[in-house]
């Protein structure tokens, strides 16, 4: 949940909110109505937008075994899914630790850096254009902490990540 | 490999002294990438299922058989006595004040609240007879018995060691506890009596007699001794 | 709406929320015009309600605040002032179950401790009248239920 919201109840035996502190709620709140809009939008495109990135994804990666396309797939949507609330609450580190800790993880023990990467621009591209401005600028900081994962990750060129997965 | 284990939530951060730090996600500070669960007073806590505390029990069973009881409450001894050690020193820490210069009703209350935020169940402290020379204690939601379910006998053997090493550590005086009600036998919650032993083992009598929780209270007031 | 809103990032992860499991949002966005308002009333009227509190308390039972010869007065103005200030976070958020596990259920325990259950029941008992002096019918309908609840949790006698 947003920071200046959670600290409300720590701080509240100390002090009442600042007038910063009221501005800032106040803001969430009256983005909320958006925020909210959107979260329901994504919910109710999901198969819509997914579907046609889905289909060319086969044609993007004709070695890959499809098993691993679809888990990619999997998390592509998943990782949407979680931008989708911490953008609801306004709360980046809600997709720090409840999603990219492990995604993080995932894709360096499967390999799959390429394909997820892959996924990730294609859903951006997507959003970009079915998406209003307003509500694409909103949703963007969020996909950035996603994406950010994978320039983490090209860098990464560790071979005692290896698996036999990841071999060839 | 030694851990430092150094609690540091936001809301300990903000105030280390606020004394109402036992709502979840004040209490305990989880780090996934060291792989540990910290408490408010910097110990290490780990989660554990219904089936960690079946298979405790029932294992615990299948090796010494009717001796699980008594193995329980030595356990719980033990732990009572080392957590008096650590329960005075976090005290102090919190409240700049020694343990025995304190309220007893407010010193019980708060030793007894990381239990309930770890889920071990709430209590009440009934301290009317403490001049007789024993008390009781009832706990609500019990770990063991809720896990358990109606199993048609007491369960709640660690916790009963568990006050009696504790209290035994801060009081100075050698006190059993046993169990005279329990969630596992059917009721709504489990009573303990924590006494000198000659007071525990006249109630272990009773009990074994038929005796209900009242009419061993109604016994011990009394002035009963067997 | 704050530990709604984490419940539902807990229980709705990996997957979407339906409208239903949204609604509380909106619901809450209805009121907030009208919470924040009062919030900021209850800042401005802590102290006099507070010390409206401790007279009208005194008048009906001069002993109330005193145990012995101890005059407990200036603890329960601590006390009073805490609790006035965690039920107006309560109703900013609309979030009475942030103010039961994070201060109340504590409170509680201590205040039976320390026997202080007669005391906090005239205290919110009184607060509720006061405050009826001070805030407009919509805003005490907002601010009353929680003084109810410090009443029924804090009071209480067992």
């Amino acid at each position: 949940m947003k920071p200046v919201i959670e600290t409300l109840f720590h701080e509240a035996e100390s002090r009442y909110l600042k007038p910063e502190a009221t501005a800032e709620v106040s803001q969430y709140m009256t983005s909320l109505k958006e925020r909210t809009g959107l979260y329901r939008t994504l919910r109710d495109q999901e198969i819509a937008w997914m579907q046609p990135i889905a289909d060319e994804l086969e044609q993007a990666f004709p070695a890959e075994q499809v098993t691993r396309l679809e888990n990619s797939l999997r998390h592509a949507m998943l990782s949407l899914r979680h931008c989708a609330m911490a953008m609801l609450m306004d709360d980046p580190t809600y997709l720090d630790l409840r999603f990219l800790g492990w995604f993080k993880e995932s894709m360096e023990i499967h390999g799959t850096l390429e394909i997820d990467s892959h996924l990730h621009t294609a859903i951006r591209r997507q959003l970009s254009t079915s998406l209003n401005t307003q509500q694409f600028r909103i949703l963007t900081p969020f996909l950035d902490r996603v994406k950010a994962q994978f320039e983490v990750q090209a860098e990464v060129n560790d071979e005692a990540l290896l698996t036999v997965a990841g071999l060839f | 490999m030694t851990l430092i284990l150094d609690h540091q939530t936001p809301a300990k951060q903000q105030n280390a002294k606020k004394h109402n730090h036992y709502s979840f996600k004040d209490f305990f500070q989880f780090e996934p990438n060291k792989g540990t669960i910290v408490d408010w007073n910097d110990a290490q806590n780990i989660l554990a299922t219904e089936d960690f505390i079946i298979g405790l029990v029932e294992g615990l069973e299948e090796e010494v058989g009717e001796a699980s009881a008594a193995i329980m409450y030595t356990i719980g001894c033990e732990w009572g006595q080392k957590d008096a050690f650590f329960f005075e020193k976090w005290f102090e820490k919190e409240f700049d004040r020694p343990v025995r210069q304190t309220s007893l009703m407010f010193l019980l209350e708060t030793w007894w609240w990381p239990y309930t935020a770890q889920g071990w169940g709430r209590w009440e402290v009934d301290m009317g007879d403490r001049r007789q020379g024993f008390m009781f204690i009832n706990l609500f939601d019990s770990a063991l018995a809720r896990t358990l379910g109606d199993v048609g006998k007491p369960v709640c053997h660690l916790y009963a060691g568990l006050f009696s090493g504790f209290f035994t550590e801060m009081v100075k005086k050698q006190l059993g506890c046993i169990e005279i009600q329990c969630y596992s036998m059917g009721e709504t919650y489990c009573k303990f009596l924590l006494g000198g032993q000659e007071r525990i083992d006249a109630a272990s009598f009773w009990l074994n007699e038929g005796a209900t929780a009242k009419d061993i209270e109604k016994r011990l007031r009394a002035g009963e001794m067997k | 709406m704050l530990s709604q809103m984490q419940r539902l990032s807990f229980e709705a992860e990996g997957r979407y929320a339906s409208d239903e499991e949204l609604r509380f949002i909106p619901e809450y966005l209805k009121t907030y015009e009208l919470r924040l308002q009062t919030y900021q009333k209850l800042q401005e009227l802590e102290q006099t309600v507070i010390q409206q509190v401790q007279e009208k308390m005194l008048a009906q039972d001069p002993n109330i605040l005193r145990s012995g010869n101890v005059d407990l007065a200036p603890k329960w103005k601590r006390d009073a002032i805490r609790t006035w200030r965690y039920s107006a976070a309560a109703l900013l958020m609309d979030d009475t179950e942030t103010l039961r596990d994070r201060f109340l259920l504590w409170f509680q325990t201590v205040m039976r401790a320390f026997g202080a259950q007669k005391s906090c029941n005239a205290t919110y008992a009184t607060m509720q009248e006061v405050v009826k002096q001070h805030l407009t019918p919509q805003q005490a309908s907002l601010f009353l239920p929680i003084l109810v609840l410090n009443q029924r949790l804090l009071g209480s006698v067992q």
